[in-house]
């Protein structure tokens, strides 16, 4: 795993460890946004969030409301045209975010709970409780999730959001549970937290004000990629018909789009849109989680940027000088 | 070989709590889901006692209490046992050994592919970076990666096959091809497979990409690569036998984790095209509610994921002289 952000302070005692519980925050920020792929990220990420707060404001229309002819084309009524239902896809795109995000985000809470509990636990106590904890995590690393949550889908009979939110989270922390292990692992024996020890500190101020804070970089790029996995899961249930058909989602309304063979009709802005939508919500997190990642290790860190120019600026990768 | 027999016993374990798995789900879902078959399926069920006493060791019941029912069910299922399906009246081995040699055809050519594409990319980006390989391939594979499975398939499918016509959208061989080993039949399922496969290669090369790029770019400033430079020995030599070399094996431990999410890539793949195997038919399956193939069929992932790594673990013995020697 790459290096910390901020350096451990050299010094013993718990005046240099009080300093660094909370690495300066703005200074990781404005480090984050001066990468412009992640500042190209947040701005997405930001716009898609208020799209869907503000949807009632960008559109009259209901999603459930079938309100024109059915599988039009896109036109000046209906912007991307409707589905086979007569629903507008503009509006069930506007709306729709609203499911998919919430969910993804309550199963990333769930996982990253979870990962941290168990990685932080397992890193610090080692011994049996590490061995135990290393072992589930490798098993379910191995059992492939999305068979899994198609059963336990399947045993539900009706999965509606909420549900979905915590199945999802509930087999989505193995693999940040083991990078965090790792890294904390690695931190365990350095000397500010040998210094923390000696001087009497209590398991719990040592794991959350001494271990976690120097790895905050690696506990963001963790809620980045869990938050990836959780909109992918959430879509692809929904899409394979597991989720509550009813409901207006990016995925319900991918599920209606292949569905009746809407698709092999030519009706390509059915599933273009929602899935444009879900993409660029992965696309915008996979932005910040790369300057998070050139945060977090400083030989990803370019000294000078290149000349900007819209495509570089965009998607160029530094080049070392 | 202490290193294989590790992994061996790992593997063991695994499985076994992937069955155990198999056995608590259905008992610790609210509601019976026997109760819910016996519904579904009425008659074709109820006038078959012999798949009613299946289908209690497979769920669950009252008659059973659950530490007598988990021996049998191990039994049951370590021995080939898996059950009949609900849906079609058959034993589930016969339904999975139609369906899963499709799906092996996909994710062997497609993962290997994309393992082999990824990694040299990889190599080229981090040994000239900046360089075009970087510039384009490094945001471009990402690009690509971002979109999810399904998303990726329904573009082929429209843009690729219904528009341009240039593939086959849809199963794995025509209508008119009789399955069989014969010359036509091979070609006709080999034009069906051209597609998926080539979905599988893009949303999974970018991963393999990145993990190697990142780890090559640490490697390239290693004192040895240097040195092999001061030895004069020619560039391509040293970006394959020192650098490459060298970073190939932290991609690869993280193998366990990316082939079992993207075995989830397949199932979606597979639905899109209506690629009748293993991925096809846990849909199917599940949103029938034909429980026993539904978990056979989750057992038969968990086993194709663990026999996947233990092959890379072979794998890296073979390039890790260091694991070797221990």
């Amino acid at each position: 795993m790459g290096e910390i952000s901020q350096p451990a302070p050299v010094g013993v005692g718990p005046a240099p460890a009080r300093r660094n519980r909370l690495p300066a925050m703005p200074e990781s920020i404005r480090l984050l946004m001066r990468n412009r792929m992640a500042a190209v990220g947040v701005f997405l990420l930001g716009a898609i969030v208020a799209i869907t707060i503000l949807a009632p404001l960008l559109t009259s229309q209901d999603p459930t409301n079938p309100h024109s002819l059915p599988g039009q084309p896109p036109s000046w009524t209906d912007p991307l045209g409707t589905t086979d239902q007569g629903y507008s896809v503009y509006a069930q795109v506007m709306y729709g975010g609203r499911i998919s995000l919430v969910v993804a985000a309550v199963a990333t809470l769930i996982a990253m709970t979870i990962s941290i509990t168990l990685g932080l636990l397992a890193a610090y106590s080692g011994g049996i409780v590490d061995d135990v904890i290393n072992l589930v995590t490798n098993i379910f690393l191995v059992i492939p999730t999305l068979p899994l949550l198609i059963v336990i889908s399947s045993f539900l009979n009706k999965t509606g959001p909420w549900v979905m939110a915590f199945i999802i989270g509930l087999t989505s922390w193995a693999i940040e549970t083991r990078i965090l292990r790792g890294q904390a692992l690695t931190l365990r024996n350095r000397d500010f937290i040998l210094a923390a020890r000696v001087s009497g500190e209590s398991t719990r101020r040592i794991v959350f004000s001494e271990l976690m804070p120097n790895m905050l970089s690696r506990i963001a790029a963790g809620f980045a990629f869990v938050f990836i996995q959780a909109i992918f899961y959430e879509a692809a249930l929904e899409f394979l018909g597991f989720g509550d058909a009813n409901k207006v989602s990016w995925g319900t309304t991918l599920f209606w789009a292949t569905n009746n063979s809407t698709l092999l009709q030519g009706e390509w802005w059915h599933f273009l849109f929602p899935g444009l939508a879900i993409s660029l919500t992965i696309l915008a997190i996979v932005f910040i989680n790369y300057g998070i990642d050139e945060l977090g290790d400083p030989r990803l860190r370019a000294t000078k940027p290149p000349r900007p120019g819209l495509f570089t600026r965009l998607f160029r990768p530094r080049s070392v000088t | 070989m202490r290193f294989i027999a590790r992994r061996l016993v790992f593997y063991v374990i695994a499985f076994w709590a992937a069955i155990t798995l198999n056995f608590l789900l259905p008992r610790l879902m609210p509601g019976s889901p026997l109760d819910g078959l016996i519904l579904r399926y009425g008659t074709a069920i109820q006038n078959n006692p012999d798949l009613i006493k299946q289908l209690k060791a497979a769920l669950g019941s009252e008659d059973e209490p659950i530490w007598s029912a988990y021996p049998a069910y191990l039994h049951d299922t370590l021995t080939g046992n898996l059950g009949t399906s609900t849906a079609q009246q058959v034993p589930v081995t016969e339904i999975i050994g139609k369906t899963l040699p499709y799906s092996i055809v996909l994710v062997g050519i497609g993962f290997i592919l994309s393992f082999v594409i990824g990694t040299f990319l990889g190599m080229l980006a981090a040994w000239r970076r900046g360089g075009v390989t970087d510039r384009v391939g490094t945001p471009g594979l990402m690009a690509l990666q971002s979109f999810p499975a399904f998303f990726l398939s329904l573009v082929a499918v429209y843009f690729l096959g219904l528009k341009l016509g240039w593939f086959p959208i849809q199963h794995a061989y025509s209508n008119d091809s009789n399955p069989g080993v014969s010359w036509s039949f091979l070609s006709d399922w080999f034009r069906h497979a051209q597609l998926p496969i080539l979905v599988i290669i893009a949303i999974s090369a970018g991963g393999w990409l990145l993990g190697m790029r990142n780890v090559m770019i640490t490697t390239v400033q290693e004192d040895y690569v240097t040195m092999a430079h001061a030895k004069g020995l020619k560039d391509r030599k040293v970006m394959r036998g020192y650098a490459a070399r060298n970073a190939i094996l932290p991609p690869l431990t993280g193998f366990a984790a990316f082939f079992a999410s993207a075995v989830g890539g397949l199932i979606l793949v597979e639905v899109v095209f209506s690629y009748p195997g293993v991925g096809l038919t846990i849909q199917q399956a599940a949103l029938g509610h034909d429980y026993p193939l539904v978990q056979a069929l989750l057992l038969v992932f968990a086993f194709t994921v663990l026999l996947a790594n233990f092959i890379m673990d072979c794998v890296y013995v073979i390039l890790d002289p260091r694991v070797r020697a221990s």
